[in-house]
């Protein structure tokens, strides 16, 4: 293996651009996505479980302005604001509608501790409620006086449309806003540690499959043959190609994950050394995974063409790019469980955001130690065959 | 005991018989000639033998033992110089010495004096600190041998190790292979230049569509044509006519034509060579020159396969 090992060392020399390459790129789009996109004026998001879906509900939800609705369940809703992912949610029961259209509706906020924005927000659920009770007022009224008259054919739109233009005071519809706490977490969430976590996953992966790809680039050279006939052993080649690729992809996650804090600011605290645990476990199952594209491809200009398809479409499955809890589709989700991507990116932003120990990703942790162990299981078997060959 | 004994090895890729029912031995001390035209069968064969590809029928013994049952027993004491250049471009000659070193459980002094050895012998000395990628052809090719001399292998394969390269590389590989045969190395030498096979190897294998179609000494090879001379003509522009008519002529026992040259293989009587010159001197072809050497390898193939060694 010392052989090996030694001329891969020897070969990287020259790779030493593309690893800076891939450092500055995932910190350059960490700040682009952390800041640019998501952070500072950005539209806050409310999350809303509707357990009534009728039209007024409908009409209701219309009238809530300035906030990014995202229709969810309580589960879900619970654990966004729990994770600062959303500022809210309400929970919208069964009769609401009707209830409205009464004048006397309920709903439930779910909300951490008691800010400026959340009595922003209380503010404009009571508003939208109320010119919502007010439109339909206002139609059953005019229904009720143009009966018989020949304008049946008025609608709430036209209603709609007429309140739009008034300014007057309206007699206030009651609306209780009970609360349902959540247990916030110590740091709000902010999207420069996401994004800093998953540009960091996606681009390490190109440095780790690339470095062990070196075994393909080993056919491209001929060396391949020599090499087999040499008594090196099978083993020796796979570990001595192995470790190269693992011990530059833990660098990269390192040196990335320090610049981050130091560049955005961030605060890991007690949590930087079990992220970077996590990260190290994900640099082993990336280089399994990396070992097995380069088992599954013959050249090495077929691994050129068929990595980066191969690590942007996992690496989005698994959130990198934008954070899951956005995502409606199940199927999304259910596959998302299967890209180690997905399970390091959880696993570090609880980590970030809960300041808790490694214990408290023990499971993620397994996971992507199980996904290492399979990737290189079919990688080692495929070896073997195409050894055979 | 041979050192290296093939019996009936067969390799079939899909409909082609690649390698079709070869037998040959090698003994100790011999440079055996694999000669032939590409596609004949020559790299097939030699990469069952260094291990690399499973045949499949027939046995190969080294030193009496099955290779394809015990690799390891070829493999410690193999040098395999392959017809592509196997090497790292982005390291110097030196680190491509030391790498293949390594791989062979060199290390330390001992690395050091092969390589120093290794680098004269292949005449790159000067130029092992650069890196491969500036060498030129010749010097890759130099270099691609002397990483399968590092750990001093009793038995080497070269598999076309002078494909397109200077005459002057060429020399040096050639007296390299000379060299290393004087130092009791056994060797095994594809090439489809009949030149160099004729020069350097004791014995010969011709081969053709995957079959040994002759072997033998030089001479015995040569020989087996019961004296034959072969005429070369040069002809100021292809004429096939000609070389159908020259064809059908009694003393002619095969002929083949490449762009303006026609090669004759006829029987070594006087009356021979003046039937062809008055069938030419007949036609109205511009004739630029007129051969007769020896029998050859090259006339041996000829007459077996109606080809020239080059088609």
């Amino acid at each position: 293996m010392a052989a090996i090992l030694w001329v891969r060392l020897k070969r990287m020399r020259t790779d030493v651009s593309m690893y800076v390459i891939m450092m500055v790129m995932a910190l350059m789009l960490s700040f682009i996505f952390g800041n640019a996109l998501f952070g500072g004026e950005s539209v806050q998001r409310l999350g809303v479980v509707n357990n009534d879906n009728s039209q007024v509900t409908e009409a209701f939800l219309e009238n809530i302005s300035g906030y990014a609705l995202q229709t969810t369940d309580e589960t879900k809703a619970q654990t966004a604001v729990e994770k600062g992912e959303t500022l809210a949610a309400i929970v919208i029961p069964d009769g609401f509608g009707e209830n409205l259209k009464e004048g006397n509706a309920a709903l439930t906020l779910i909300q951490t501790a008691e800010s400026a924005d959340i009595m922003a927000l209380k503010n404009e659920i009571v508003s939208a409620a109320n010119s919502t009770a007010h439109v339909y007022s206002l139609y059953a009224s005019l229904k009720e006086t143009l009966a018989g008259t020949g304008a049946d054919a008025l609608s709430v739109d036209d209603v709609q449309q007429a309140y739009a233009g008034e300014t007057g005071e309206n007699a206030a519809v009651k609306v209780s806003l009970s609360v349902l706490g959540a247990d916030a977490y110590d740091e709000q969430y902010q999207a420069n540690i996401h994004y800093l976590m998953g540009f960091n996953i996606f681009f390490v992966l190109f440095s780790i499959v690339f470095t062990i790809g070196a075994i393909l680039e080993d056919k491209k050279f001929g060396t391949w043959n020599r090499i087999r006939i040499s008594p090196v052993s099978g083993t020796a080649v796979l570990a001595g190609n192995f470790l190269p690729a693992f011990l530059v992809g833990a660098a990269q996650m390192a040196i990335v994950l320090f610049a981050g804090q130091l560049l955005f600011g961030i605060d890991l605290g007690a949590s930087a050394g079990p992220i970077y645990l996590v990260f190290v476990v994900f640099a082993l199952t990336s280089t399994c995974f990396g070992l097995l594209i380069s088992t599954l491809f013959s050249t090495y200009e077929q691994l050129n063409a068929g990595t980066p398809v191969i690590i942007v479409a996992t690496s989005m499955l698994g959130g990198c790019m934008w954070p899951l809890s956005i995502v409606g589709s199940d199927v999304l989700l259910g596959i998302a469980n299967a890209m180690p991507q997905k399970w390091a990116l959880e696993a570090a932003e609880s980590l970030a955001v809960s300041g808790g120990g490694i214990d408290t990703v023990s499971t993620h942790i397994l996971i992507l130690l199980g996904m290492a162990l399979v990737f290189f299981g079919i990688s080692v078997l495929l070896y073997n065959k195409k050894q055979r060959a | 005991m041979p050192l290296l004994q093939i019996d009936h090895l067969k390799k079939y890729f899909k409909n082609i018989k690649a390698v079709d029912d070869v037998s040959f031995c090698v003994e100790k001390g011999d440079i055996l000639g694999l000669l032939g035209p590409n596609g004949a069968g020559k790299s097939t064969t030699i990469s069952m033998i260094a291990t690399l590809l499973a045949p499949d029928s027939g046995t190969i013994r080294y030193k009496g033992q099955d290779i394809l049952k015990e690799p390891k027993s070829i493999q410690q004491s193999l040098g395999l110089v392959p017809q592509e250049i196997a090497l790292y471009p982005s390291l110097s000659g030196r680190e491509n010495l030391i790498f293949w070193g390594k791989a062979y459980g060199l290390g330390g002094n001992a690395l050091s004096k092969r390589i120093d050895a290794v680098s004269g012998i292949i005449g790159i000395t000067d130029r092992l600190g650069d890196k491969v990628k500036k060498y030129s052809g010749g010097m890759k090719r130099r270099l691609n041998i002397g990483a399968a001399l590092l750990h001093e292998p009793e038995f080497i394969i070269m598999d076309e190790p002078t494909v397109g390269i200077d005459p002057q590389s060429r020399n040096h590989i050639l007296d390299t292979v000379k060299a290393l045969a004087r130092d009791g190395a056994t060797i095994i030498y594809t090439s489809h230049y009949m030149e160099e096979v004729e020069t350097l190897c004791s014995r010969v294998c011709i081969m053709d569509y995957g079959h040994i179609i002759a072997a033998g000494t030089k001479e015995e090879i040569t020989s087996s044509l019961g004296g034959q001379f072969e005429i070369s003509v040069k002809l100021g522009k292809e004429d096939k006519a000609l070389s159908e008519k020259l064809g059908a002529l009694g003393c002619v026992s095969a002929i083949s034509m490449e762009e303006a040259e026609i090669r004759i293989a006829a029987k070594a009587e006087d009356a021979s060579a003046k039937a062809i010159l008055k069938v030419i001197a007949a036609s109205d072809a511009d004739l630029v020159s007129f051969d007769i050497e020896k029998a050859t390898l090259e006339t041996v193939f000829l007459n077996l396969t109606g080809r020239a060694l080059r088609d």
